[in-house]
């Protein structure tokens, strides 16, 4: 028996039904006491092992030893049992129950069947006093910061006696110094004997807070290392393998006649008394790529949002080619003012998932005379174009009729770009175009991406991948706090580094310098 | 297309097991409470199909029930729950009465006006409760709900105290002219061009589905509001032209209705059939010919178990045991769930 | 016109509010608790109409009305569990099983009935019992206040204090915190191992048991007997009535006596030579006003 470990896994292997291979024979142990960082990029499997290990899904072989025994989970709550527990990506709180009912959900300690909440709230408060969280147990949820939610999620942990902690890319939501209080934390717990499961793709993060590193690769482990003894560089390229510098200077083509495209002034956007936008002034030519980058929750959804008439901005002036886009529906704003836009969220937004792809093919420019005749819907040209498309774009499917929820990610990101681009915009607003997409599918997108800024054309990118933004991009703004901090006209030379300082909000350029800068080269 | 007759498939095996196991239920039924189930049994498959007099019976009745499907149809295929086409059947025969009572025309003349009069107020009277969804996101079931009673109260009073025929003892109008009402189709049935219209209006509605702009964007929006919204298409619109052509259809379910099989106008309930509709378009699938077909299928059930309790023991009232193992069988989806899991896992181990 | 206003000053008429508000108040306290689950449910017509006649039937063949209550009781449980299978665990969307159950009581109803009595109307040829009316001590002897409160069938008594107690069970008790989180955040209930559909099966048993009062008050307090869709739209008004309240105790309560206040006036306003038809439509125009409003302001507000 080994008791270096507290948690073992062996041999965890993950079979979805679908037939998508998840994890792939993982074999990693945990020790008592430490914070050991699980990297990779997205989609390599670090969220289904932690689901395994906290018991929302069940390997499909392997096992996993807990103090030495062997443990099988039906349910989180088998798990929350033996003491492991895990901060969510998304909150798992009810946002209308107080604190402490939240921190007691599932197991409320009861006195003659009611509710008894003298001790748990007196619990609950020495253990907030113990770490120092600032919190009020009768506080509702839902009027709380994304920070303190998180530390009703790690309270409720705590409180259920969880020995090992799993952390969800706990940094994501946080603002700099809320990490950094989330950090002082952590060695707190880690002190006082607490093993803390750290996922996440920052590895400055990692390489500050972390004991251990173990790197996920496409559903394998491979390997774990003494954070001391590795280097950021070594750890980056152990988790994107042979690592893609995606190189695309010499496709893109030198643009002559380029012109104002995009043009936003003083626009603020607010939500009650919080500024989601500040004062934000930016110019998108075409031609060009404006890269937008941030951490998330700094404004840059909220720039698609202003953008692309979801919402309204509380001031300024939004134009596209001198049309304005304020008070505009999106159909307006798509035939009018000839934007188009690649969301996000492909699935709540991108694509009708029980209809075919022929049927999402068009889904933009449903009403164009080219597809209509008369009355009727022209099919024979509708069935034309999907095809082409799906050639074009090599789309992987049975048919143009296969419905589109049933390809994988790439397959269905890949229909949205080939749709977007068609309609043949002068402004294309890609909001994390790649994500979740294979290798090959990327650098395809990025291809079509180019393309179109070779036709004179308008783009912006938001991305949370700096080696994308910095490869596909010709120009970069960097977002903090609903702000612009940065411009970076000329991106040799710029390196991921340069931008997560300003990303953090360690650099700051000048205001007036980044609209000198950007009027000037207008 | 593989992949699209694979779905066609499931769906084949689904529709056949909930018909198999309803008969089933159906004769088990019979066996503990009839003391002649088969003969029972046999009459309600078989009685419709052994005169003509009585499959006229299930072609006419199958028509309110087909318009109703139709028009509750438009509005779940949408996204919307919206259950109002019990009231507008009501207030629609009002309004079909007050036309079809008056002098306006010679035959054709008369009756299409009575047949639209009814369909644009019922049009009208749906965009009530579709207005204030598609505005302020009102909760169109429970508005529409409400609406069935109140519509049902007003038009139940302007029937007592504005069209009462006083000459007759009961509630009823007086007599509608032999200029409104429908020409028979086939003699001593109330089957009558009504059945043709039904027909037309099917092959309408199948080709805006199939053919059209306005079909293309009711099936995004019903299959995500979302979407449709980012691709621009506007809900408000949308949410009134498929309120105003389901009440324009439920009023003509009524008034063709009214105009085949009554004399008079003479409810004086809430007729059933707003939520027969949405039993049929459930059992259409959503689909105008789906429920065209649905609406036959109950029809012939209906008929069936009414002759079935003409001559037997067995009241007419237990074909509602039938009617809901179908319904339940058919919307529920572990029959295609089961289907996909097997192929998947057949697939996964074959990718290995 | 001091005539008019003062038929609604009689105490007749508070006692009138509370028997016509009781079977609403059962139905639409238990859809808050499936609407608190996630889960609404529309079959609380059936459910009441399929109770009333189990309430009936049991009662005349055991020749007790507490075991014709407890048949009631559980029909409405086990109709509404029926439900919650179909819909949490085949897959057909709870809407839709709702409709379907409600055209099935419907019917069904009736031919249980026929195959009892031989008859489609009602089931007055059944010697069946009626639950009795109490007498509340010393209140029975206050003016006014006692003729209104005191001498309701024992059901209206449940009523008021299933008020009470579902109030206490949302809010004190493990369950009720179960509920509200499932019907709030199911994945954060999960992930602390609550299971999610057994909670969600038992909120629309609970509805059950609660339609299922009201079922038996319908035809074994309010009547004496079963008839033919005796529920007539209540399931519906209770729907409406906890959607007006936005699933919340105390407004949906409020609601539900406003229904009963409005059908009371209208049964006051009958008697009257009024236009009956009209006056019965003031409870939905009530409630029609109200979700519209409620509505419109929300949207006034975000906008």
């Amino acid at each position: 028996m080994n008791q270096e470990y507290i948690l073992e896994l062996k041999d965890i292997a993950k079979v979805y039904d679908n037939g998508v291979v998840a994890n792939k024979k993982i074999s990693v142990g945990f020790r008592k006491g430490e914070i050991h960082a699980i990297v990779g990029e997205n989609g390599a499997g670090k969220s289904t092992l932690m689901k395994i290990i906290f018991g929302l899904e069940k390997p499909t072989s392997g096992q996993i030893l807990y103090d030495g025994k062997e443990v099988t989970f039906a349910s989180p709550l088998d798990s929350i049992a033996i003491g492991i527990g895990m901060v969510h990506q998304h909150f798992m709180l009810v946002p209308s129950f107080t604190v402490l009912q939240n921190i007691v959900l599932g197991d409320e300690p009861t006195r003659f069947s009611f509710i008894d909440s003298r001790k748990s709230k007196k619990k609950a408060e020495e253990l907030a006093k113990q770490y120092n969280f600032q919190l009020s147990m009768d506080e509702k949820v839902e009027n709380l910061s994304v920070g303190m939610k998180q530390k009703v999620e790690i309270l409720k942990l705590l409180y259920k006696g969880a020995k090992v902690l799993i952390l969800d890319e706990p940094t994501a939501v946080l603002t700099p110094q809320e990490t950094e209080q989330l950090f002082v934390e952590l060695k707190k717990f880690k002190e006082s004997g607490h093993t803390i499961i750290f996922i996440s793709h920052k590895l400055n993060e990692v390489k500050e807070i972390s004991d251990r590193i173990s790197v996920i690769r496409k559903g394998e482990l491979i390997s774990t290392h003494n954070t001391n003894e590795v280097s950021l560089e070594s750890i980056s390229e152990l988790m994107i393998g042979r690592r893609i510098e995606y190189e695309y200077s010499h496709i893109k083509k030198e643009i002559k006649d380029k012109k104002i495209t995009l043009k936003m002034e003083n626009v603020t956007l607010e939500s009650g008394k919080i500024r989601l936008l500040d004062d934000i002034n930016l110019i998108a030519k075409s031609g060009e790529i404006l890269g937008v980058v941030g951490v998330e929750g700094n404004g840059q959804s909220e720039l698609v949002e202003v953008l692309f008439g979801y919402k309204k901005p509380t001031t300024g002036t939004i134009d596209v080619n001198g049309t304005s886009l304020l008070n505009k529906k999106i159909k307006d704003i798509r035939d009018q003012a000839k934007v188009a836009y690649i969301p996000e969220d492909r699935m709540r937004q991108g694509i009708a998932d029980t209809a075919s792809i022929a049927e999402n093919m068009i889904s933009s420019f449903y009403d164009a005379k080219e597809f209509n005749h008369k009355m009727f819907m022209n099919h024979k040209a509708i069935n034309k174009l999907s095809e082409s498309l799906i050639d074009s774009y090599s789309v992987v499917c049975q048919s143009k009729d296969t419905e589109i929820g049933s390809l994988s990610g790439g397959n269905i990101q890949k229909v949205v770009v080939a749709r977007e681009c068609y309609a043949n915009p002068e402004l294309l607003i890609a909001e994390q175009p790649t994500r979740g997409v294979d290798v090959g599918s990327a650098s395809f997108i990025h291809e079509r991406l180019i393309e179109l800024r070779n036709n004179n054309k308008a783009l912006v990118l938001l991305s949370a991948d700096l080696g994308e933004a910095l490869a596909v991009s010709d120009k970069i703004i960097v977002m903090y706090e609903g702000q612009i901090v940065g411009f970076f006209k000329e991106l040799s030379g710029v390196t991921e580094s340069e931008l997560g300082l300003y990303m953090l909000g360690i650099k700051q350029q000048e205001k007036k310098e980044i609209e000198r800068a950007m009027y000037e080269e207008a | 297309m593989k992949k699209l007759s694979n779905k066609a498939k499931n769906e084949i095996i689904q529709i056949a097991t909930a018909i198999v196991i309803a008969l089933l239920i159906t004769l088990v039924v019979l066996f503990l409470t009839s003391d002649e189930p088969i003969y029972a049994f046999n009459k309600l498959l078989t009685a419709p199909l052994t005169n003509m007099r009585y499959f006229g019976n299930v072609l006419e009745l199958m028509v309110p029930l087909a318009f109703a499907g139709i028009s509750a149809s438009l509005l779940f295929r949408s996204g919307l729950f919206n259950m109002g086409g019990e009231g507008i059947f009501y207030i629609s025969g009002i309004v079909a009465t007050v036309l079809a009572t008056k002098h306006l025309g010679n035959s054709m003349v008369h009756s299409t006006i009575v047949i639209l009069g009814a369909s644009i107020f019922g049009g009208l009277i749906a965009c009530i409760s579709g207005f204030f969804k598609a505005k302020y996101n009102a909760n169109e079931l429970v508005t529409s709900l409400m609406l069935n009673n109140i519509l049902f109260g007003v038009g139940f009073y302007i029937l007592k105290s504005k069209l009462k025929d006083m000459s007759v003892t009961g509630v009823a109008s007086e007599q509608y002219l032999e200029t409104a009402k429908l020409q028979v189709l086939i003699p001593k049935t109330n089957v009558t061009t009504g059945f043709i219209l039904l027909i037309v209006v099917t092959i309408i509605i199948w080709l805006i589905y199939k053919k059209t702009k306005l079909g293309y964007t009711i099936k995004m929006t019903g299959i995500n509001k979302e979407f449709a919204k980012y691709s621009g298409m506007s809900f408000f619109a949308l949410t009134m032209i498929v309120h105003f052509m389901s009440g324009f259809i439920a009023g003509m379910g009524s008034s063709v209705h009214l105009m085949s099989m009554y004399d008079r106008f003479t409810w004086s309930a809430l007729p059933g059939y707003g939520f027969d509709g949405c039993l049929v378009a459930m059992l259409g699938k959503n689909h105008p010919i789906g429920a065209f077909v649905a609406a036959f299928g109950l029809s012939y059930l209906r008929t069936g178990s009414d002759i079935m309790a003409r001559n037997t023991d067995v009241p007419v009232e237990m074909i509602a045991i039938v009617e809901m193992t179908l319904v339940l069988l058919i919307t529920a989806d572990f029959v295609v769930k089961y289907l996909k899991r097997k192929k998947a896992i057949e697939g996964g181990s074959t990718n290995e | 016109m001091n005539s008019f206003i003062a038929l609604f000053l009689t105490p007749a008429f508070g006692y009138a509010i509370l028997r016509v508000t009781t079977p609403i108040l059962f139905a639409s306290l238990g859809n808050v608790i499936s609407d608190k689950a996630g889960v609404s449910n529309i079959a609380m017509e059936g459910t009441m109409l399929t109770a009333s006649l189990a309430g009936v039937l049991v009662s005349a063949y055991s020749g007790n009305a507490f075991i014709g209550l407890l048949a009631a009781l559980l029909v409405g449980v086990l109709f509404s569990a029926f439900m919650a299978y179909i819909s949490l665990y085949l897959g057909t969307k709870i809407i839709m099983a709702g409709i379907a159950l409600n055209l099935f009581a419907s019917s069904f109803t009736v031919y249980v009935l026929y195959m009892f009595t031989g008859q489609k109307g009602n089931s007055a040829s059944l010697a069946s019992k009626q639950l009795p009316t109490i007498d509340l001590p010393i209140i029975k002897n206050i003016p006014v206040l006692g003729e209104i409160l005191s001498g309701h069938n024992v059901l209206v008594y449940v009523a008021l204090l299933s008020i009470v107690v579902i109030y206490v069970m949302l809010n004190k008790t493990k369950l009720g915190a179960h509920i509200k989180a499932v019907g709030e955040n199911p994945s954060a209930a999960a992930s602390v191992g609550i299971n999610v559909r057994r909670v969600q099966f038992i909120s629309l048993c609970l509805s059950g048991l609660l339609a299922g009062f009201g079922g038996a008050f319908m035809s074994m307090g309010y009547l004496s007997m079963f008839t033919r869709d005796m529920i007539a739209g209540r399931g519906w008004i209770a729907i409406a009535a906890s959607a007006m309240g936005r699933s919340m105790v105390i407004p949906t309560v409020i609601t539900s006596f406003l229904f009963g206040i409005f059908s009371a006036v209208g049964n006051v306003l009958q008697l009257q030579n009024m236009p009956s038809e009209l006056i019965t439509t003031l409870p939905y125009v009530a409630v029609f006003i109200g979700i519209v409003g409620y509505s419109i302001r929300k949207y006034k507000k975000e906008n």
